[in-house]
């Protein structure tokens, strides 16, 4: 696929794996 | 074709009922469900709010227009999106805990000590979503007076789908809107996943011969700024900003962050959103590519889906149109819902008469009745395209945007450089989108943003922050903490 295609979908998941990998630290207090 | 449309909306009535009957008494349980929605109706009705008809008819369009750069141009709201969950969503929730906010204008409201900031943002708010509300009433109306070939009129089918959003938000509330809004969000995902499927193998000849071709034969739709230019630099600015900020500039999505049960639940309702987002965007996005390829000479991008529709078998033809429709319901209820909660809470709770939760509960209910007039009433008239009228709310609503950041991350932040911040760039997007003005060739909304920034900063500096801004911050920052939360 073309390089525009392509770097917005690897931009958009590496964006959610963030997302993914941050948020698994918080929890539910007391 | 009637009866596959009564029977659908007939099932989706009856879960607002459901969700009519759930519910306990006050406003809290009636506008944001209690706080104990759960993570998976979460998502799926934060996904079904925010994604509208604009989807399949709008961005497919858009792709049709403009290629590749729709594709990135949708993913930046979903990227923003996932930022502004990340930081926003634990932060509304335990602040709407603590104080027990039910709007996201009360938030403001009461972290700046101000009763006029809500009532501004609340106007602001109405004078903006209402014509967003009538792009999706309108889009019902042609989908169905198209789709039936003339069987259902227009006026017909607007004031049909009023009706059941008027109902899902009246009768169920909050709890009937996101169950409703969770049973669609799966019609909304299947029935594109279904046509994308069936126009690739039916028309393309399978995914291999796709690809190809679009690289062969099309490979301006793979390149920025697309077929003729369609997307300049400026232009994908304009239209991007407002989206990456939808989720704090926009109630229905930013109050969607108190409802979640626990933080747990805020999570998994982030990490649902996403995924839903980015599946729905690559298909509608692919879907745009395969009308280009299959249609090159379109009268108007927006024609690109009901083209494709009218070349599908009926049966899947009704079915993606209940899909669009189901998109549209689920934007617009919930903006209704929540316009009728900003107006009970943040109008009519702040005014000086005595006031109490019934009055607000009913006066909640006559705004929703009124608003579907008022939509109905926009919407009898033709209005221009979709897309460009979306982002003229959106970026109306960017003017908000300054106030809640500064709400949990600028102690200096001050009522007054709220209230101007708000005034001041709602006038000047309102000006420049009425005008046709755009300096320096920049769009309403990169405007609306820099000026309400600007004043919100420089106004805040020379006034006093007020005195609930340490309590606020400290409490959360406290709470935060405990949680693992940065």
């Amino acid at each position: 696929m073309h390089g525009a295609f392509l770097f917005w979908i690897v931009l958009t998941l590496l964006v959610i794996l963030f997302a993914i990998v941050l948020s698994a630290r918080w929890r539910d207090g007391r | 074709m009637i009866l596959l449309i009564s029977v659908f909306f007939g099932c989706m009535l009856a879960i607002a009922h459901y969700g009519h009957i759930k519910t306990g008494r006050g406003a809290e349980e009636y506008y944001i469900a209690g706080r104990r929605v759960g993570g998976l109706v979460s998502a799926l009705t934060y996904s079904a709010t925010t994604y509208s008809a604009f989807m399949m008819v709008g961005l497919v369009g858009f792709v049709y227009a403009g290629g590749v750069a729709a594709l990135g141009f949708e993913l930046t709201y979903l990227i923003g999106t996932a930022l502004l969950l990340l930081i926003f969503a634990p932060r509304f929730l335990l602040a709407g805990r603590k104080w027990g906010y039910l709007t996201p204008t009360e938030l403001l409201r009461d972290r700046y000590q101000s009763t006029l900031i809500g009532v501004i943002a609340t106007l602001m708010c109405l004078i903006f979503l209402i014509p967003y509300i009538s792009i999706q009433a309108q889009g019902a109306g042609y989908l169905m007076n198209t789709l039936t070939g003339g069987g259902i009129p227009y006026e017909a089918g607007l004031m049909f789908i009023l009706v059941v959003i008027a109902f899902c938000a009246w009768w169920g509330g909050l709890r009937g809107v996101a169950w409703s809004d969770a049973a669609q969000a799966f019609v909304m995902m299947l029935t594109s996943v279904v046509l994308l499927f069936f126009v690739v193998y039916s028309f393309l000849g399978g995914w291999g011969n796709f690809f190809s071709t679009l690289e062969g034969s099309y490979p301006e739709l793979l390149t920025t700024p697309g077929p003729g230019g369609f997307f300049n630099f400026s232009k994908f600015i304009g239209l991007t900003i407002p989206w990456f900020f939808f989720a704090l500039s926009n109630p229905q999505v930013a109050q969607r962050l108190f409802i979640s049960k626990s933080i747990g639940a805020a999570k998994n309702m982030i990490r649902g959103f996403l995924v839903f987002g980015f599946i729905y965007t690559v298909i509608c996005v692919l879907l745009g590519l395969m009308t280009r390829m299959l249609y090159l000479d379109l009268a108007k991008p927006d024609l690109a889906m009901p083209t494709l529709l009218a070349e599908v078998p009926t049966v899947l033809a009704l079915v993606v149109m209940l899909g669009i429709l189901a998109a549209a319901v689920t934007t617009a209820d919930s903006i209704i819902l929540s316009l009728s909660s900003m107006v009970g809470r943040d109008i009519y709770r702040v005014s000086r008469r005595k006031t109490t939760e019934k009055g607000e509960l009913i006066l909640g209910r006559i705004v929703i009745v009124a608003l579907a007039a008022i939509v109905a009433f926009f919407a009898w008239r033709p209005l221009g395209m979709i897309v460009e009228l979306a982002v003229a709310s959106s970026a109306g609503l960017l003017v908000l945007v300054p106030s809640f950041i500064g709400a949990f991350f600028w102690r200096r932040a001050s009522a007054a450089g709220s209230i101007s911040s708000i005034i001041v760039g709602g006038i000047v997007v309102g000006t420049l989108y009425f005008s046709k003005i755009y300096p320096l060739g920049q769009w309403p909304g990169v405007w609306g943003i820099i000026f309400s920034t600007a004043i919100f900063i420089s106004v805040s500096l020379l006034t006093k922050p007020p005195p609930k801004a340490d309590e606020f911050l400290s409490h959360l920052r406290e709470e935060l903490g405990k949680r693992g939360i940065p």
